[in-house]
């Protein structure tokens, strides 16, 4: 899919999300975690944009900034050209629905309480989409297209395996026909066996009803698997994004390569490759080191770095990479 | 004196590298729950040998991490209980040993490192007195030889400023640090065996190649036997000599990293390694399908008597479901159990 021929479905610009710290006898405000520090990007209809990058990069934040769990400090999120900052409850309610979202731990993220087909069933009470037998029909339906059986309704989440339950958050999130799903971490508490069959059921359904994700990992692999274009994240910034086979074939951005130099890759016949080894440690978000926030760790770095923040330039048609050096 | 003699002694002692230094043999280890008995490990035997990592492979509640804490004598008991093999070091079966003889093991010829650090350190107490306790006891040496041997120990983890990390406490360092730091001390007193269970998994993947760098230069430079307990493929082919895939509480594959990774001879193996998204090679998003293995490992409490896998195997025929295969040799030095290894491999129709 090339950049020129998309509609953008989301589109997030210049987001900033901190968290303000606490501290002292009178629990001032001492500070401010930056969890999110300007990234824009936007998402294509029936395109997944994979947002990578490692713990405490700020992905979370920005999939739970854009699902309206946290409030953006600055900067704005569209939906289908609207700000949904200018949003009245009424298509606020609008909003919650074309956006659905499925996390990564499915024990605690379904009601232990509930009946599977209640569980699935919510979504469309809440958003009067449908009641009584209509409902029960509509929950069957989005069961089987799941993978899960029709008698499944009737069992509670731990008669399910870790697998099963994934299916179900994937059933919840599709019930009532969402847009856009912001996937966090969805398959990265699950066994590999399992987590290729919720893979290839993702990949399925975004074709057979044109939905578009937000796909947060921090698996690389994964991310190359289920993605049309990639984000990667460096703390609280997006260094490089593009259509996916540029940013694994030619990545241009020194945090990239190393990222992608790191993967274990499982063929015992490429081991002898040299890999970047990058020293040091992510400084923490608290303080984020001026100028470029990899120049502490990246091995290219030169005085410039220190100083100047890199804007997120187009170094090639397509391609966008925040480096004074490339 | 510090660790220096010994690395030289060890460096020059690769005559020993075909003999096994430890040997497990038919260990079983089970579990006392609510809904049965669940044995979590069956039957395992495998040995690995000096310099050599050997990885043992599986899915949650293959026993892989039972398998660990039993050669260690760390299985909690009740409701853990080994109720059969043997574990032979040096001469002697560590199953046999009594508490006071497995402490003066533990940590010393034999030492392990765990997925999350910060639990296995104590959080009360600095870096310091974690490290030099077990350096003194086990070698003997003075405080301050033995703070020396520590300090001299965080530099070979390539820990930056060690002598300010040493006043430290666990809480105040980063699980990159903290991980290295427990490396550090499991390789302090020169063990000849390091058991690592998913040393990795908690970490970022930057970090995550550190560390692993940091093992394949510490087992180069000591000749330490590593186990290495992980689920992860992508470190399986970066770091192993020789593999053990468990499933359900069984050894189902044994051989080098090349032969199974190349030619793997259970059906589990091949579908384990078809299930991974490969780096580099995804083509059009939907133009691939992972390879699926259907349905979910057996209950342990509730185990079949044949083959445990043949439920989800495509290749399952009826002997499979009644009679357990037995672990043969299928190619020189590969094992595996299965019935069906020749079709597997294309042989008598499909």
């Amino acid at each position: 899919m090339s950049a020129g021929a998309r509609t953008a479905l989301l589109s997030v610009d210049k987001l900033v999300k901190r968290f303000p710290l606490h501290g002292g006898l009178l629990q001032r405000v001492t500070g401010y975690v930056h969890a999110v520090d300007g990234v824009s990007f936007d998402v294509g209809k029936g395109e997944t944009l994979g947002l990578v990058g490692e713990s405490g990069c700020g992905k979370s934040t920005v999939g739970k900034t854009v699902l309206k769990l946290h409030e953006p400090t600055s900067g704005s999120i569209r939906l289908m050209d609207k700000d949904i900052a200018d949003l009245g409850p009424r298509q606020m309610r609008q909003y919650r629905k074309a956006i659905q979202t499925i996390f990564q731990d499915p024990f605690s993220s379904l009601n232990p309480r509930m009946k599977a087909g209640t569980i699935v069933g919510e979504p469309l009470s809440i958003h009067g989409l449908a009641s009584g037998r209509r409902k029960v029909d509509m929950v069957a339906e989005i069961f089987e297209k799941v993978g899960l059986r029709a008698d499944h309704m009737e069992r509670y989440p731990h008669e399910f395996s870790g697998g099963q339950r994934q299916r179900l958050s994937i059933a919840r999130a599709l019930v009532v026909c969402p847009e856009l799903i912001i996937a966090d971490e969805p398959v990265s508490a699950l066994d590999v066996s399992i987590q290729a069959s919720v893979i290839n059921l993702l990949i399925r359904l975004q074709k057979e009803m044109g939905l578009s994700f937000l796909f947060i990992s921090h698996d690389i692999s994964v991310i190359e698997h289920v993605s049309h274009r990639v984000a990667v994240m460096y703390l609280g910034r997006i260094v490089e994004i593009a259509d996916r086979p540029k940013v694994f074939a030619v990545p241009r951005h020194p945090y990239t390569e190393a990222l992608l130099s790191a993967v274990p890759v499982p063929d015992p016949s490429v081991r002898k490759k040299k890999r970047i080894l990058l020293t040091g440690e992510v400084p923490s978000p608290i303080k984020p080191p001026a100028g470029c926030h990899f120049h502490t760790r990246c091995p290219l770095v030169e005085e410039r770095c220190k100083r100047e923040a890199p804007a997120l330039r187009e170094v090639s048609p397509g391609h966008f990479a925040a480096c004074h050096l490339r | 004196m510090t660790a220096q003699g010994h690395i030289g002694q060890a460096r020059n002692a690769g005559t020993a590298r075909d003999t096994p230094i430890l040997k497990v043999e038919g260990l079983r280890t089970e579990f006392h729950t609510g809904a049965g008995v669940a044995r979590a490990v069956d039957g395992i035997s495998f040995d690995v040998r000096e310099g050599e990592i050997l990885a043992i492979v599986g899915e949650s509640g293959s026993g892989k991490s039972v398998t660990s804490l039993s050669i260690m004598g760390l299985v909690p008991s009740p409701p853990g209980r080994i109720t059969a093999g043997a574990v032979s070091f040096e001469g002697r079966d560590l199953l046999r040993l009594d508490e006071r003889q497995l402490q003066r093991l533990r940590g010393h010829k034999i030492s392990m490192i765990f997925q999350e650090p910060m639990t296995s350190l104590n959080p009360v107490l600095t870096i310091e007195r974690q490290m030099v306790e077990g350096i003194r006891e086990h070698l003997g040496l003075g405080a301050k030889e033995a703070r020396a041997h520590a300090v001299d120990m965080l530099k070979r983890v390539h820990i930056p400023a060690p002598e300010n990390r040493l006043k430290e406490y666990p809480h105040q360092l980063s699980g990159g640090l903290l991980q290295r730091i427990m490396i550090a001390i499991a390789m302090s007193c020169n063990p000849k065996v390091l058991i690592a269970d998913e040393p990795t998994t908690a970490l970022d993947v930057t970090i995550q190649a550190q560390i692993l760098d940091i093992m394949r230069a510490l087992r180069d430079e000591y000749q330490a036997a590593i186990i290495l307990i992980t689920h992860d493929m992508g470190v399986v082919a970066e770091m192993a000599d020789r593999i053990v895939i468990m499933y359900a509480g069984r050894k189902v594959e044994e051989g080098s990293v090349e032969d199974i990774f190349r030619n793997p001879q259970h059906p589990y193996t091949r579908g384990l390694l078809g299930a991974l998204p490969k780096l580099g090679q995804a083509g059009e998003v939907g133009s691939q399908t992972l390879n699926e293995i259907p349905g979910i490992v057996p209950l342990l409490t509730d185990l079949p008597d044949g083959c445990r896998f043949a439920e989800r195997c495509s290749l399952a025929t009826s002997r499979c479901r009644a009679q357990y295969p037995p672990f043969e040799e299928k190619r020189p030095a590969q094992w595996a159990a299965c019935w069906e290894t020749g079709r597997l491999n294309g042989e008598g129709g499909p």
